[in-house]
């Protein structure tokens, strides 16, 4: 096997406007980190509905830090996600929100951890330092932890959307579209149950971490505001299934 | 206990009692109950860790709750007193212990603090994005990331450790759930029962879960199929309010995702369908009953049908109603389109397997009409008109059954004191243990009504009625089948008929027998069942 793995690191952005900046130097440097360790890493922003500054910005940083720069017009972080996925080249995906920040190590971490465990595994950060508006740490559960539950994936999401995966599994299981208008979203959430069903499991790579922007309305929560919820899964009904019947 | 802290502890509680987040359920009674089964209290590992204690030989949990708990002492190696009071100042002078257990938990509280080595990765994670962002190294917060609350992903909350709850109880999943705020012998409840038998007998008994969603009363469970799935939400949690009901209902629709989901009266289950029926639409199938409007003590329209059927309307599949006049009624009042109209049913409920024939023979030399009014003693079955009745015909003999609101109750006791023809003869167990042969015709004097159960039962026993013509009645009482009083209010037109009755045997006969044909064919299961099952959606995968 080669001993350098192949990454693409994709990039959500928006309207975020210069605070797209900290987020891709983050990339930056977790990208320089892996590729000094022998890790191939290329890097692709989607640029959804971008306003002139985002534009300008994510466009002069692709130009200086190899980095390929899609815009797309659907107004749907899931559907974005789902293009970056599909003009990648690299056998696992790491995603990043233009507005968020990659630990250093996050990078390498993730692939060491895909390297020594070969399952079916979306990795995640073990920590999540969230700043801005609110600060708190977000500390990510795995799903072979003792205190993971199944139905606490009904009404909350243990992980956030900044994932790492194989890009194979993401072209088989995209993420979902987000219908507001019909009350559905949480894209991140949807596909984390819609891929759990399908017997992946979600792990965390000890000791790597992320930064998350609060803004002061961000989409997750406009989405809630809204009283939508995840796209609808059979994860719990085929787990219901199941169980075996009650003695009489 | 100090004196101080004796007054410290009590003001405190009585601080916390008053919060509006608190819902008065603060519990010292239990206190050792609910510590010992928190698991956080090591009787060991506290007489260990404080040998003062067991130098005194005093019960571990004994010197915990009368001293330990105010002293910070901690009660086990996983959960830090001092710590908790620190980071969560909100809480001083309570027992920290006893609050983490009843609320900390369910509020993502922390019982200690972060594992040293959990907190040494956050940093050096720090280390590594600080210097990018000024929102974060601006910021003084960062400079004490120790004092950050940890939190993850768990869905925590009283509602969702009731879903919890029920989601480890549950056996299987489901095809159908049909909602109920209870299951007592009413007139909607047995709506729901007659559609879960349906169901049952359709798709099998393990098809069909029953929810009863407001209320803890199941005493009429017997009246379903054997073996159907009940599951009550008050015996998981009694403490929910209507909108917390109402979430533990959509998680579970978003869990079972059944084929239909079908809600008979169910205050929930209705708050359920306006918050998220555009969502739970997507996946499942969403039908409500509707029978008639509901009105306030005060006299305004208070039912489902004007308080929550116009926004849940656009996610409904459905809509099952016992009578085509509330129909009408509910397409004129909402100005109803064709798309939302035509999601109307009207399934005309079935009259009972079992009944017992009216064979009292009808004859004019009768001294006097004797007449039964059988009833829920409240206001909707207009009680008062009951009574100006009795007062005004004193040559009929009313017999009362039923029980209901105790005003009421009361008031037909008082009445039976004061006249000789009237009879309190309290409750029924159903209408058929009725001694209905002892009468010559059933009153029926409801201010409002869908098609009342108990109208179908005695159309079916074949006993001569006289009926209030409100809501769907008149689709049953007609001229030809019954005595309709259009003028429901007035006493005298209710007088009338029954001396009609009284007057003409022959009569009251005929029409009695052309309602009790007129209901074995237009209420028999046969018809039910195959209304039921053209309802679009029901069957369909």
């Amino acid at each position: 096997m080669s001993s350098r793995m192949a990454v693409t690191a994709i990039v959500n952005s928006h309207r975020e406007g210069l605070l797209c900046l900290p987020s891709l130097r983050s990339l930056t440097r977790a990208r320089s980190f892996a590729e000094q360790r022998g890790v191939d890493v290329e890097s692709i922003v989607v640029l959804d509905r971008p306003d002139d500054l985002t534009w300008e910005l994510v466009t002069r940083w692709g130009q200086t830090e190899r980095g390929k720069v899609i815009v797309v017009d659907n107004g749907d972080a899931g559907i974005s996600r789902n293009q970056g996925v599909s003009a990648a080249s690299a056998e696992w995906i790491a995603f990043l929100d233009a507005d968020d920040l990659w630990g250093e190590t996050w990078l390498f971490d993730a692939v060491m951890a895909s390297r020594h465990d070969q399952r079916n595994i979306v990795w995640h950060p073990e920590i999540n330092i969230y700043f801005g508006r609110a600060q708190h740490i977000f500390r990510h559960i795995d799903m072979e932890d003792a205190e993971f539950k199944l139905w606490s994936l009904v009404g909350s999401n243990y992980w956030t959307s900044l994932c790492f995966a194989r890009r194979e599994l993401l072209l088989h299981i995209p993420y979902p579209r987000t219908v507001l208008s019909k009350k559905i979203g949480f894209e991140d959430w949807g596909w984390n149950r819609a891929t759990i069903a399908a017997g992946v499991l979600h792990k965390i790579v000890r000791g790597a971490g992320h930064a998350i922007r609060v803004r002061s309305m961000s989409l997750v929560k406009q989405t809630a505001a809204g009283e939508a919820i995840p796209s609808p899964t059979d994860l719990f009904r085929n787990e219901l299934q199941t169980r075996l019947p009650r003695k009489p | 206990m100090k004196r101080g802290k004796l007054t410290e502890y009590a003001r405190n509680l009585a601080r916390w009692a008053s919060r509006a987040s608190f819902d008065g359920k603060f519990k010292i009674d239990g206190a050792a109950k609910r510590i010992a089964q928190s698991g956080l209290f090591d009787g060991n590992w506290y007489l260990e860790k404080y040998p003062d204690v067991a130098a005194a030989g005093i019960p571990p949990l004994d010197h915990y709750l009368r001293h330990g708990a105010f002293e910070h002492r901690a009660p086990g190696p996983n959960f830090d007193p001092v710590w908790y009071v620190t980071r969560y100042p909100d809480i001083l002078g309570m027992n920290p212990l006893l609050h983490y257990i009843d609320y900390g938990v369910t509020e993502g509280r922390t019982a200690k603090p972060p594992i040293p080595s959990f907190v040494e990765r956050t940093k050096k994670v720090l280390d590594q994005i600080s210097d990018l962002d000024p929102e974060i190294y601006s910021s003084a917060a960062f400079k004490h990331i120790t004092a950050f609350q940890v939190v993850d992903g768990e869905w925590r909350g009283i509602v969702a450790a009731t879903f919890g709850k029920i989601y480890e109880s549950l056996t299987r999943s489901f095809e159908y759930m049909v909602f109920v705020p209870w299951l007592t012998h009413g007139g909607a409840d047995l709506v729901a029962v007659n559609l879960v038998r349906s169901l049952t007998k359709r798709f099998g008994v393990k098809s069909t879960l029953v929810v009863v969603a407001d209320e803890e009363s199941t005493v009429a469970r017997d009246w379903l199929p054997a073996n159907t799935e009940v599951l009550v939400f008050r015996a998981f949690e009694a403490s929910l309010n209507v909108e917390q009901r109402a979430e533990l209902i959509e998680a579970l629709i978003q869990a079972i995702r059944p084929r239909c989901v079908i809600n008979i009266n169910s205050h929930s289950c209705w708050q359920a369908f306006v918050r998220r029926g555009a969502a739970l639409g997507t996946f499942t199938r969403l039908y409500a009953g509707l029978f008639c409007r509901d009105y306030s003590a005060d006299g305004r329209p208070a039912g489902y049908a004007d308080t929550h059927f116009r926004e849940a309307a656009p996610f409904l599949s459905g809509v099952i109603l016992d009578n085509s006049t509330f129909a009408e009624e509910l397409c004129a009042r909402f100005g109803l389109p064709d798309q939302l109209s035509k999601k109307l049913r009207v399934l005309k409920q079935p009259i009972p397997n079992v009944t017992v024939p009216w064979t009292r023979p009808l004859s004019t030399r009768a001294k006097k009409l004797s007449v039964l009014w059988a009833s829920r003693l409240c206001r909707q079955k207009n009680v008062d008109l009951l009574t100006k009745i009795v007062n005004q015909a004193p040559f009929i003999n009313f017999d009362v059954w039923g029980r209901g609101d105790e005003i009421f109750e009361r008031q037909i006791r008082v009445l039976q004191g004061k006249r000789s023809n009237i009879k309190f003869q309290g409750p029924y167990e159903s209408f058929v243990a009725l001694p209905i042969s002892k009468y010559d015709a059933f009153l029926y004097t409801s201010l409002w009504d869908g098609i009342p159960n108990v109208l179908l039962e005695a159309a079916a026993a074949g006993i001569p009625i006289v009926a209030s013509r409100v809501g769907g009645v008149g689709e049953l009482v007609t001229d030809q089948t019954g005595w309709p009083i259009t003028e429901y209010e007035e006493p005298n037109e209710y007088i009338r008929s029954l001396t009609a009755i009284h007057s003409s045997p022959t009569e009251a006969r005929q029409r009695a027998d052309a309602m009790s044909r007129f209901v074995t064919t237009e209420h028999s299961w046969v018809k039910y069942e195959k209304e039921l099952f053209k309802v679009e959606g029901l069957c369909e995968g």
